[in-house]
C-alpha cells in the first residue's frame, strides 16, 4: 500500500463511519435545489443555469464544511502531530485530503443532478452534465483552497462558525442561490467581484456551451493564486505556533 | 554508531530558553532515560529528534541526517504521549497505515500479537481504555521496524502486567542492537529498562551515567542509628531527626568504619539502599554546581 493510498483509505474509513460530519453537507445542495431551484427558476437555460449554480454551492460547501473544518480541527489533533512524525506524510495527507474533498464534491454535484431529473422543469444533456462536471472538478481547486485557508486561518470550535459567516454571504452574492440579473443593482456590481459568481460564470458556460468572459476567468485565476499565497503565510503561522 | 546527536543546541521562545547548550550522543544498543522537572526541556529535545522543531542554534542529527528528512524518518518510531487516535478506527487498520511509510515495515499480525491486541484489532479504538491505548500507540512505534525509538511515557495507563510485557520487550529491542530514548515517571520502568540516564534541568545536561553510577554518586546508601551521647564525630557526619542520626553515603563501609573507629557509642545500625527515585530526589535537594556539572565517565555515558 502506498502512502498516499493509505491516507485516502484512512479518510475516508473517518468520514464514511462519522455520516453525521459529512451527510448534511452533502445532502444539503440537492435539498435546496430541490426546494427552491427546482420550482422557481423559469422553464429553458434559466432552469439549467440554477442546476449549474447549486452544483457550484454543493462544490464550495463541501471545501468549506468538510475541507476547512476538517484542517481545522486536525491541527489540534494530537494524531496529526504524530503523523508528521511518519516518513514523507505531509504531501500525502494533504493530497488525500483534497482528493477525498473532490470525490465528496462530486457526489454532492450528482445529488443535485438527480434531484434536477426528479424535480427540475428542465434536465441536462450528456454532454452538458459531462461539461458541468469537468467545470465542478476544475472550480474544486480554488474552492479547496479557500477552504484550506480557513482551516489555517480558524480554530476547530471557531471554522464551522467561520464558515458559515464566509460562504452564505459569498453564496449569495455569486448568484448561486437568485440569478445575478434578480440582485439590486449594487449587490450586481459586488458579485461581479466575488469567487463564487466567477465559479458560477464558468458553471454557466460550461451549460451554454460557451467561453466564459476572460474577466471572470481573469479573477478566479487571481483568486486561485491569491488563496495559494494566503496558505502559505498561514501555514507558516501555524507552525510557528504549534512547534515553536 | 551515533544514532542520535544534539551538538550545542539551543532552543528559545521568545525571551525562554528551552535548551541551553545542549550536547548529547546516543549509541546503538543504548537505553536512555531522559529525566528532569516539568519545563526541564525533555519534550522540546524529543520534539527535535522528531523534526517537529528547529533548534535556535547548533545541530540534531538522526543517522547523521536531519530530523524530519524522510530517509532519517524511515528509522525511527515514535510513540505519542497522547493516545487520541482517530475513533472510527481499528488497531489493524492504524498499524496498515502506518506500516503503508516504511519500505521493510514489521508484520502487523506479529505487531497485534507482540502488544497484547488479539482480541481489540477489529474494534474501533473510541471503545479502548487508556491501557488498551497505549498498547496501540507502543504497537505503531514499532510498525517501521525501527533502529532508534522514542518513548514519550511509554507505559502511562497500562497496568502492571502491560509495564512488565513493555520492559522485556523493549530489553529485547535494544539487546538486538536498537536504541532507546524514553520519558517516564515510572521509576522502576526506568530502572528496568534504560542502561544510561540523562537528566536535563533548565535546557542543559546536569546528569549523565548509568543507574549504578547515580546511585553511587547521589546516595547508594541511607546509614541511621541511634546514640545517647554523640560525640563530635556523630554530630559533624550525620544529621539527628526524632532521636534517630542518619547520612546518605555511597561508600557506607568507610563510613561505617569510620564511625567504629571514632570510638563514640552508638545501637540500631541500619544501612538502606536507596532506590533511583531517592537517589536523584537527593541529587535535586543537594545539588551543587560542581556535582551537577560533573558528567560521570562511566560505561553508561561512553558506551
Amino acid at each position: 500500500m502506498t502512502a498516499l493510498f493509505a491516507h485516502i483509505t484512512i479518510q475516508l474509513r473517518r468520514l464514511l463511519r462519522d455520516p453525521g460530519f459529512w451527510a448534511p453537507t452533502i445532502l444539503f445542495p440537492a435539498m435546496f435545489y430541490s426546494f427552491f431551484g427546482a420550482s422557481m427558476s423559469p422553464d429553458g437555460l434559466y432552469s439549467q443555469f440554477s442546476i449549474a449554480s447549486f452544483s457550484v454551492y454543493a462544490v464550495v460547501g463541501i471545501a468549506f464544511y468538510q475541507f476547512g473544518a476538517g484542517i481545522a480541527q486536525d491541527r489540534e489533533d494530537p494524531f496529526d502531530a504524530w503523523m508528521r512524525t511518519l516518513p514523507a506524510s505531509t504531501l500525502p495527507n494533504a493530497l488525500a485530503q483534497m482528493l477525498v474533498a473532490m470525490l465528496f464534491a462530486l457526489i454532492a454535484v450528482m445529488l443535485v443532478l438527480v434531484a434536477s431529473h426528479l424535480f427540475g422543469k428542465t434536465q441536462l444533456d450528456t454532454e452538458q452534465t459531462w461539461r458541468l462536471l469537468g467545470v465542478c472538478m476544475l472550480i474544486a481547486i480554488p474552492a479547496s483552497l479557500l477552504g484550506i485557508a480557513l482551516g489555517y486561518a480558524a480554530s476547530a470550535k471557531a471554522a464551522s462558525a467561520l464558515a458559515n459567516l464566509i460562504f452564505l454571504p459569498l453564496a449569495f452574492l455569486g448568484g448561486l442561490w437568485i440569478p445575478p440579473i434578480a440582485m439590486p443593482d449594487i449587490i450586481k456590481e459586488i458579485s461581479l467581484w466575488t469567487p463564487t459568481r466567477q465559479m458560477a460564470e464558468m458553471a454557466w458556460a460550461g451549460i451554454a456551451n460557451t467561453m466564459p468572459d476572460t474577466n471572470f476567468m481573469l479573477g478566479l485565476a487571481a483568486y486561485t493564486i491569491g488563496f495559494g499565497i494566503l496558505i502559505l503565510l498561514l501555514i507558516k503561522r501555524d507552525r510557528q505556533k504549534r512547534f515553536g | 554508531m551515533i544514532v542520535a546527536s544534539f551538538s550545542n543546541v539551543s532552543k528559545h521562545f521568545g525571551k525562554v530558553v528551552a535548551l541551553k547548550n545542549l550536547n548529547l550522543k546516543v549509541k546503538k544498543g543504548q537505553a536512555l532515560a531522559l529525566l528532569g522537572p516539568n519545563g526541564a526541556g525533555k519534550t522540546t529535545a524529543l520534539s527535535m529528534l522528531q523534526g517537529l522543531r528547529q533548534p535556535t542554534s547548533g545541530q540534531v542529527e538522526i543517522f547523521g541526517q536531519t530530523p524530519g528528512t524522510p530517509s532519517a524518518m524511515r528509522r525511527i518510531g515514535v510513540t505519542p504521549q497522547a493516545t487520541d487516535f482517530p475513533p472510527q478506527l481499528t488497531p489493524r487498520e492504524l498499524l496498515q497505515f502506518t506500516t503503508a511509510h516504511f519500505p521493510v515495515p514489521a508484520s502487523i499480525d506479529r505487531l497485534i500479537t507482540m502488544f497484547g491486541l488479539e482480541k481489540l484489532a477489529a474494534r474501533p479504538v473510541k471503545d479502548f481504555s487508556g491501557g488498551e491505548r497505549r498498547r496501540v500507540a507502543l504497537a505503531l512505534c514499532f510498525a517501521g521496524n525501527p533502529e532508534l525509538v522514542i518513548l514519550d511515557e511509554p507505559t502511562t495507563g497500562l497496568d502492571a502486567q502491560g509495564q512488565k510485557d513493555f520492559s522485556q520487550m523493549a530489553n529485547r529491542f535494544v539487546a538486538d542492537g536498537g536504541a532507546l530514548i524514553l520519558t517516564s515517571h515510572y521509576w522502576l520502568e526506568i530502572e528496568n529498562v534504560a542502561n544510561r540516564i540523562v537528566m536535563i534541568d533548565n535546557g542543559k545536561t546536569v546528569m549523565d551515567g548509568t543507574i549504578a553510577d547515580i546511585k553511587s554518586t547521589f546516595g547508594l546508601n541511607h546509614i541511621s542509628f541511634t546514640s545517647p551521647d554523640p560525640g563530635p564525630h556523630i554530630r559533624n557526619n550525620f544529621t539527628q531527626e526524632n532521636g534517630i542520626w542518619s547520612a546518605n553515603s555511597s561508600q557506607s563501609d568507610d563510613t561505617v568504619r569510620a564511625l567504629v573507629k571514632s570510638g563514640e557509642t552508638f545501637s540500631d545500625l541500619k544501612i538502606t539502599p536507596r532506590n533511583l527515585e531517592e537517589s536523584i530526589a537527593i541529587y535535586r535537594q543537594n545539588q551543587t554546581p560542581d556535582i551537577a556539572q560533573k558528567e560521570i565517565s562511566s560505561s553508561g555515558a561512553t558506551q
